[in-house]
């Protein structure tokens, strides 16, 4: 079984409209599954980090119901079958 | 050492002493944090005692003070929160990764003054430039600046360890791709037709009128939920594109359209970006300024952190202009309430090498040499929040803008304060005469009169309003010897306004056309030089920017108008509310 993304809406116009894709490459931390992830979708990298490779201010990745800033952050474990959510912060709604 | 600091943050403990001297590495490779609990210790006294001198790590003696570890806003009388931990943690990291202190002297004095005042000398190879940028990020000499949390300077660590994401890709741009707007309210445009493009801080909107500039459709709202904080149109070389800066938390995007807003390109990699070494990240883009007809594949960009881009080729690559980013004034540059922002740019059509910028707070600088070299242009101009009122350079200057026909004339609004010079923004004298307030955001320049400029005066600092809760543009028809209010049809009662520094915008039309964006969301226009004033349309987020149009070649028959839903635009002022949906066009 491989790991599997949900996108939220901003970022399905890079994944053909789907809300959930799924990366092989049997990947073993959060990092891989991003790589993977980025080099199937590419619009997808630079929304969720900036030129100097980190995660955006106000983008949460969480793996299950668990945000990866708390989880070992990009070294975090995955397995088969995880799922990866990416979502904005409530914080990131300004103005 | 961040994850003890995010577990201690975590419980709402400021350790306050975060040093070497404080880290100790087990036997078994564990690293612990000692001296929890000292917090209160610290401080006044230790700053005391800590002036006598620094062993350096190398000589092996323990570092018996701390203040080469403590963060620039205790210096300054500020309490001690957990982002001056992290600042605390950016000179371990410095310290490990080079050996040395980031900030060195012989003297309290001289230590706390290089703290304060200057920048650690950049760590090159074979210190990775991710771990690099982490530790700069940690040594912003603003707290707003740096990481907020020991856990996110956690996971940068990570990210640079795993090398996953830490190395960026910069030479990857995939092709953009084209987004169709479906289920928004666009505009038909044809030739003569007159655009006013409004960016808000929640999307831009296109309205159409004809010469008359008496009635207006709304098309929009286009970047549903971005901040456009910077609009453009070309038609050099027979383009119609409007050009704009998008911004919200998935990052800041330059996007464009060639038929009036029902397609966008929409890039997959972002195009502007800081390059590896400056450890920065784009936050904005709040100017785009297109290069003369004679080089129409030229632009550059204004953004935030504060630099300047060019493009040679149309947008398509982009490129830090090196020159400016390396002046030596550029650490000593502090944000204003807007961030720290390069927000203006300015050719002088009549000399390409000739250009100026501006920058909250920095000032104005110049260079004469296409870019090369730039210096600071801000003699004459007061600097009220400096103890030398009158600096080289830190002013923070809001808008300036050039005469074409006469380029040694420039008007500059200041943040307080109102110049103009005569000779190149060599020297500025003050022109505020006979105005409510000399604090204010925007500033426009009559397009054929170089003695006439227009100005919206706000009440002060604290109050950025409408003095007195008047709504009045200021004009001067003598250079700045003295200003007019201009008023008849705004509102005069209760209209506590703020014009931003791109919100007041004129077009090339005889007699000139005037347009006012609020941030309460209205939008004015004066048909006559400002004699006489109507709204246009109220109910938009806060304005940002505004731009005027004037369509002179055809677009009847632009490719896509017909294959796109087309949803007729209402012929009344009304707000555009549909939905932004988009889909991808297949190639």
């Amino acid at each position: 079984m491989p790991v599997t993304f949900h996108i939220p809406g901003a970022l399905r116009e890079f994944t053909g409209g789907r809300s959930e894709v799924d990366v092989g490459g049997s990947p073993t931390t959060l990092a891989d599954a991003l790589s993977a992830l980025w080099s199937s979708y590419p619009g997808i990298r630079d929304r969720m980090t900036t030129e100097q490779g980190e995660i955006r201010e106000h983008i949460n990745v969480f793996i299950g119901d668990e945000n990866v800033r708390y989880t070992g952050g990009l070294m975090s474990r995955v397995t088969d079958g995880t799922k990866i959510t990416i979502l904005p912060a409530v914080s990131g709604g300004r103005l | 050492m961040a994850s003890a600091l995010a577990r201690a943050h975590d419980r709402g403990i400021v350790h306050r002493d975060f040093k070497s001297a404080n880290i100790l590495v087990t036997p078994e490779g564990l690293v612990k944090v000692l001296d929890f609990g000292l917090a209160r210790q610290v401080g006044a006294q230790v700053f005391e005692a800590s002036t006598k001198s620094f062993a350096t790590i190398e000589s092996g003696s323990s570092v018996s003070g701390t203040l080469p570890y403590m963060a620039p806003e205790i210096f300054r009388g500020e309490p001690a929160d957990y982002r001056s931990d992290l600042w605390g943690l950016g000179v371990v990291l410095y310290e490990l990764a080079s050996g040395r202190l980031p900030f060195e002297g012989r003297t309290g004095f001289e230590i706390s003054s290089a703290i304060l005042r200057e920048l650690p000398t950049p760590l090159g190879p074979p210190v990775p430039p991710g771990l690099w940028s982490v530790i700069q990020r940690c040594l912003a000499k603003e707290p707003t600046q740096r990481y907020q949390r020991a856990g996110e300077v956690q996971a940068a660590l990570e990210a640079v360890q795993s090398g996953a994401i830490a190395a960026p890709e910069p030479d990857r741009v995939a092709p953009p791709k084209t987004t169709i707007l479906h289920n928004v309210r666009h505009v038909r445009v044809r030739k003569g037709d007159f655009l006013l493009l409004v960016g808000t801080t929640k999307g831009a909107f296109i309205l159409k009128s004809n010469l008359q500039r008496s009635r207006w459709e709304a098309g929009g709202p286009y970047f549903h939920g971005y901040s456009v904080y910077a609009l453009a149109y070309d038609n050099r070389k027979g383009r119609h594109r409007i050009w704009a800066s998008t911004q919200n938390y998935w990052g800041t995007w330059l996007r464009s359209s060639d038929d009036y807003g029902k397609s966008w390109t929409t890039p997959q990699d972002q195009t502007i970006r800081f390059p590896a070494d400056t450890g920065l990240s784009l936050k904005n883009i709040w100017q785009i300024t297109l290069g003369g007809s004679d080089q129409p594949d030229v632009m550059y960009c204004g953004v935030e952190p504060a630099a300047l881009f060019v493009t040679n080729d149309d947008g398509a690559t982009w490129s830090l202009v090196r020159g400016l980013f390396d002046h030596p004034h550029r650490p000593r540059w502090m944000p204003g309430n807007g961030g720290l922002a390069l927000h203006t740019v300015v050719l002088d059509p009549s000399d390409r090498q000739r250009m100026y910028v501006a920058i909250s707070s920095g000032g104005v600088y110049r260079t004469t040499d296409g870019g090369a070299t730039w210096t600071a242009q801000n003699r004459g101009i007061r600097a009220i929040n400096m103890p030398n009122k009158y600096p080289e350079f830190g002013q923070c200057v809001h808008k300036i803008v050039l005469h074409p026909a006469h380029p040694e004339r420039l008007l500059l609004q200041n943040h307080w304060g109102l110049y103009r010079s005569d000779d190149y923004a060599e020297n500025w004298k003050d022109i505020a005469n006979g105005v409510p307030s000399d604090f204010g955001f925007a500033m426009i320049m009559h397009p054929r009169n170089p003695e006439c400029a227009y100005i919206v005066p706000v009440e002060s600092d604290e109050f950025r309003c409408t003095c007195d809760g008047r709504m009045r543009v200021y004009r001067t028809r003598n250079a700045g010897g003295s200003w007019e209010p201009l008023l008849r049809g705004l509102p005069q009662k209760g209209a506590y306004e703020t014009v931003l520094r791109d919100a007041l915008s004129a077009d090339t039309l005889d007699p000139l056309g005037i347009y006012v964006g609020t941030r309460s969301g209205q939008l004015f226009g004066s048909r006559d030089e400002g004699k006489s004033w109507g709204r246009i349309l109220e109910g938009l987020p806060p304005v940002l920017c505004v731009r005027s149009v004037l369509v002179e070649d055809t677009a009847a028959d632009l490719p896509g108008t017909t294959t796109t839903r087309f949803v007729p635009a209402s012929t009344r002022s009304t707000r555009a509310t549909s939905k932004t949906k988009t889909r991808r066009r297949k190639k």
